[in-house]
């Protein structure tokens, strides 16, 4: 697990040898907390490829850029291949040579063999970039459901790409602009969805999607989707039965091929239904106690350790267990360098001190992302279910509801609802997504913005998403739009991001592509059934661990960042978001934003995600885009793990309830 | 005979003047003689003020620096007073030595060159009848708590104060409660009379001097290293004109703090061999001819000496729009400007600027034309006019104290009154 980065230039441009290693090196330097072991550079003519490496597999001989036989092929990778063994006999029966056993050289063997499509063999996690000589052509690809990231800019004639947008902000090529229309997406939907991010210029390839640059010509292509069509998978003769059976076989299989490590490895356990799947199959699996990581807050109402220690004692862990003091402002401007642009989930703070700490103990952890987006966790499938309904309503009604909630005020009660059930499906559900309704951040933005954004509608990208016909069914409808948009843009990002800031590689099993399209193919029903979320999850986990679990109640939002705001943020928050600097950018409605603090402070409505919105999205203005700051903020001034947090808790193996 | 009378003429000379009106005595009071721009006015300023009529004399905190030797036979004694910090004894015991000397050799005024003699004379000046320029040649010295503060109370004391910009009278006036008239702006002065070095013969030279072939193009920067000048940006930029045109190479000429770090900072981007740090230079202001383009990079100026010689020299200028650079340069007419601390637009700037060959003689050709209005006569002459002012209003506040039914308009008007009383005066109005 690594960070890469590269560039290719345009034949013909003459840029010093020098300042190409230097450039790269950079780029790389950048990335450093991704790959802290090794680092490694090819730099030929108009083809510089670098990484950093974080050595987990091949500790020895697993050195980047790595070629095959004859140096023809260079390649660059990021992430890891489960079933990499497989394809290493296949490979060496048709006569190649491996000098090493890592799973890197099985990628450029194989594309050796089967070119583009190799990457439809693949399973696991990646973002990697081949150099191919004999062709002058550059081939990146990266994972279906896109767990580890890969930006690119084609800018004069180059291609520069890597794993995080700082690394191609060193080019010298690159300028540092706002993409006016992701800020307004960010708003929205608390990140910049793929494809485009918050720098003009550059651009995310999207989970699932191929590039190739020869001659010249870009080209960026699907070779993957998720496929909830149905009709073919569904088996009517089946019953659930079948359905938990293979799911367990699945999810155990998909586990068990991520256990695969040269370093230590555990687990983050939140005491969810997912967290607690993983570790309850890594216990029976690994056959000596797993190493588990918890995280609480001294705000008891958000504690959720008390279910994490129920696992841990049913599993009889090695558990540590963490609890976050309001210390830990000082982390706000760690997480926006390491996040590239503005990110509005609050959970980065768990995340990222969940992986500090993990870091003392292992460098590879698994974790059970991606449950919610496949099994259908989330609440909102629910409400949305519910409010089905509504698309009765004559739209002549509709216009009328909509209207009589714009006039309400903004802190009205009842606004949002009234609002939400004028709407049309597609936007309805765009709508509950929000972070900030529309028309708060037609409110919040300053008429300047609102005059360079034009026409531009943010729920316009999702709306198109929506109208594909994904499958019949509403809620597999949702699900695939959710596997879309949330998963790799808020949920994946934070993962990687976080974990990688402290060089620890998360592993998601239940986002094993074989697992999804088995999922896929269960019938929606059996997944969100009645009132009760993830219905076959529950079914298929039932007996493996304990009932509590299974039956506890779904928890909303764990961060109590709220109180936060109040107390030991506020000073940050509200000098941050009323000080010159802010004023002068213009980007927002500064009366907006004082009545939003004003009503928040009053307590009056609890505005806490949207001003940690408007509290990142400045913070990274500050250092992206103003220079400044950013020239002094040379990494991240990673903060000791004590001033973070208190209380680590060591629990004995062996403990139980 | 000729001896004689050229002597005999010589003692009239000296004398007739100081019978009909006796020449003010004024002590300059200075930092040290390091090269930098506020150091290079003051000397040009000492070596032709009309010592007929004005008894000039030298006081400096340290004596230090290579630009004294240009003045030394015209002041062969220098009184220092060696400030080490502001806040212990030795700083009270240099104040009051240099109360004691104002007062015993009856100085009339004394004028300061930079903050930190404007820190010393300040408060030795206080309840004497010693008169006081102070002078504020930066927009803001540092984000330093004591030179913000500093600069204000001295500003708020002096009689004077000498500014070389517009921008910095409008700081001042916009952040302060100085009263307008008390603020004069002195333009910088450029020595005219000299003749710029031919620009191609320069180019050549320095080719020479950092064994390049004679086609390369230079981009300069002539400042201190210092984190203000801006030079991080200039050499971030210059890795992006690199990227895009060829045979060019930048002359970083000046030292300071961080010259290490910026001389890391071009090894760490791989162009090395493309940025050429030539240190201290006593000819600094011939090397601008040898320039395509020179540029200012600095995040903050008052009226920055190397943009007028710069100009004079007549080589097309990218400066950053700060301070008082933009009362010189109008974009793309007499120069080219781009906002502070941006790397990639004074990239683009410069790149747009090589590029342009013919809009970029005309540019320089009409900046060196701008620029002959800063003469060092006009700055000398000014100076000249605001010492008779300050000794006038002084002699006739003398004059007035013992009676002061009489001339009280005169010792009321605004811009002649000490303090207290302008400030009264201030109050009334």
């Amino acid at each position: 697990m690594c960070g890469i980065a590269g560039f290719v230039r345009q034949a013909g441009m003459a840029t010093p040898p020098e300042m190409a290693r230097a450039t790269i090196k950079q780029m790389c330097d950048v990335i450093e907390h991704r790959g802290p072991d090794d680092e490694g550079y090819f730099v030929r003519d108009d083809v510089a490829l670098g990484m950093r490496r974080l050595s987990i597999i091949d500790l020895a001989t697993g050195r980047q850029p790595m070629s095959n036989e004859d140096g023809t092929i260079w390649i660059i990778f990021n992430g890891e291949i489960y079933n990499h063994r497989e394809l290493r006999h296949a490979l060496i029966k048709r006569g190649h040579v491996f000098s090493t056993r890592s799973d890197t050289e099985t990628i450029v063997h194989l594309y050796e063999e089967e070119g583009e499509r190799c990457v439809e063999r693949l399973r696991g996690m990646f973002a990697f970039a081949i150099w191919d000589q004999r062709d002058h052509k550059l081939f990146m690809a990266r994972d279906r459901v896109g767990k580890k990231p890969l930006h690119y800019a084609f800018v004069r004639g180059t291609l520069i790409f890597g794993s995080e947008i700082k690394s191609l902000l060193q080019h010298p090529a690159m300028e540092r602009k706002v993409n006016p229309n992701a800020i307004s997406d960010f708003l929205s939907f608390g990140y910049v969805p793929d494809p485009a991010t918050a720098f003009q210029n550059i651009l995310r390839l999207p989970p699932g999607f191929a590039l190739t640059l020869k001659n010249g010509h870009l080209r960026v292509y699907p070779y993957w989707d998720f496929n909830y069509s149905g009709e073919s998978v569904h088996n009517p003769t089946r019953g659930e039965g079948d359905y938990v059976a293979q799911l367990r076989e699945l999810i155990a299989e998909s586990v068990r091929l991520r256990l695969e490590s040269d370093v230590p490895l555990g687990a983050f356990l939140s005491g969810g239904i997912d967290s607690t799947t993983v570790v309850a199959t890594m216990a029976r699996e690994m056959g000596r106690p797993v190493k588990t990581f918890s995280i609480g807050f001294s705000e008891s109402d958000y504690d959720e350790l008390a279910y994490a220690r129920t696992a841990a004692r049913h599993f009889h862990t090695d558990h540590h267990e963490f609890v976050v003091t309001p210390d830990v402002c000082k982390l706000v401007e760690e997480i926006v360098w390491h996040h590239d642009e503005p990110f509005a989930d609050v959970s980065s703070i768990p995340t990222y001190v969940v992986s500090k700490m993990a870091r003392e103990h292992v460098t590879v952890v698994l974790s059970g992302d991606g449950g919610d987006e496949l099994f259908g966790g989330y609440e909102r499938y629910l409400v949305d279910d519910r409010r089905r309904g509504f698309d009765c309503i004559p739209s002549v009604i509709r216009k009328g509801l909509l209207r009589l909630s714009r006039s309400l005020p903004q802190s009205a009660y009842g606004k949002n609802f009234l609002r939400n059930a004028s709407l049309a499906a597609p936007a309805r559900y765009v709508d509950s997504l929000c972070y900030i309704s529309e028309d708060a951040k037609h409110a919040l933005l300053s008429d300047e913005t609102r005059r360079g954004l034009g026409n531009y509608n943010s729920a316009d990208a999702f709306a198109n998403l929506f109208a594909v016909p994904a499958s019949p069914d509403p809620l597999d409808h949702l699900l695939y739009l959710d596997s879309k948009t949330y998963l790799p843009g808020d949920i994946l990002t934070k993962v990687d991001r976080m974990t990688m800031a402290h060089s620890i590689e998360a592993r998601a099993p239940l986002l094993d592509h074989k697992l999804i399209e088995f999922v896929q193919s269960i019938p929606a029903g059996l997944k969100l059934r009645g009132r009760e979320t993830k219905s076959i999850l529950k079914k298929a986990v039932a007996g493996l661990i304990p009932e509590e679990i299974i039956n506890r109640p779904k928890q909303g939002f764990g961060v109590p960042i709220r109180k936060w705001f109040n107390g030991e943020l506020r000073e940050l928050l509200h000098d941050t978001l009323t000080d010159k600097q802010t004023r002068e950018r213009g980007l927002l409605n500064q009366r907006a934003v004082l009545a939003v603090l004003d009503e928040h402070r009053r307590g009056r409505r609890d505005y806490a995600v949207h001003l940690w919105g408007l509290l990142t999205l400045e913070l990274w203005h500050r250092g992206f885009i103003d220079r400044r700051p950013c020239l002094r903020f040379s990494g991240a001034k990673r903060s000791s793990l004590e001033t973070l947090a208190a209380g680590v808790a060591v629990m004995p193996e062996g403990i139980t309830a | 005979m000729n001896m004689l009378l050229e002597r005999k003429v010589t003692i009239d000379q000296s004398s007739a003047p100081t019978n009909k009106h006796p020449r003010p005595r004024v002590l300059h009071l200075i930092n040290n003689f390091e090269i930098g721009g506020t150091e290079r006015q003051a000397v040009e300023l000492l070596k032709r003020l009309d010592t007929d009529r004005y008894d000039v004399r030298l006081a400096a905190l340290r004596n230090l620096g290579p630009l004294y030797g240009e003045i030394a036979a015209r002041f062969p004694s220098v009184a220092e007073f060696p400030l080490t910090s502001f806040y212990d004894a030795n700083a009270v015991r240099q104040v009051l030595r240099l109360r004691s000397l104002m007062v015993r050799e009856q100085v009339d005024i004394l004028h300061a060159h930079d903050f930190y003699a404007g820190m010393l004379g300040i408060p030795a000046a206080q309840y004497t009848r010693v008169r006081v320029i102070a002078s504020q040649r930066h927009l803001q010295l540092s984000d330093r708590r004591v030179h913000i503060w500093g600069q204000r109370l001295i500003n708020r004391l002096a009689h004077r104060v000498l500014v070389n910009s517009e921008a910095i009278r409008r700081r001042i006036l916009t952040t302060s409660g100085v009263s307008a008239e008390k603020i004069v702006v002195i333009n910088n002065g450029l020595n005219l009379l000299e003749q710029p070095p031919a620009p191609q013969a320069t180019h050549d030279e320095l080719c020479h001097e950092l064994g390049l072939q004679p086609e390369v193009r230079f981009i300069g920067i002539v400042a201190r290293l210092r984190e203000e000048k801006g030079h991080r940006f200039f050499i971030d930029a210059a890795r992006r004109v690199i990227l895009s045109t060829d045979n060019v190479h930048f002359v970083v000429v000046g030292d300071g703090p961080l010259r290490h770090e910026i001389q890391a900072q071009a090894n760490r981007f791989g162009i090395g061999a493309r940025v050429h740090f030539v240190g201290d230079r006593m000819d600094a202001s011939r090397l601008y001819a040898g320039f395509d383009v020179s540029v200012l990079a600095s995040l903050h100026e008052g009226f920055p000496n190397a943009v007028l010689e710069a100009m004079t020299a007549g080589v097309a200028v990218v400066a950053t729009a700060v301070g008082g650079v933009t009362e010189l340069i109008q974009d793309n007419s007499t120069g080219y400007l781009v906002p502070p601390a941006n790397a990639e637009a004074l990239a683009q700037r410069i790149t747009f600027a090589l590029g342009d060959e013919k809009g970029r003689a005309a540019i320089a050709a009409r900046g060196c034309e701008f620029v002959k209005r800063f003469s060092m006569g006009k700055m000398v002459k000014a100076v000249e006019t605001l010492y008779d002012e300050l000794y006038t209003t002084r002699k006739s506040e003398r004059n007035c104290l013992p009676a002061l039914e009489g001339p009280v308009v005169q010792a009321f008007q605004p811009d002649g009154a000490l303090p207290r009383r302008a400030k009264a005066s201030g109050s009334e109005a």
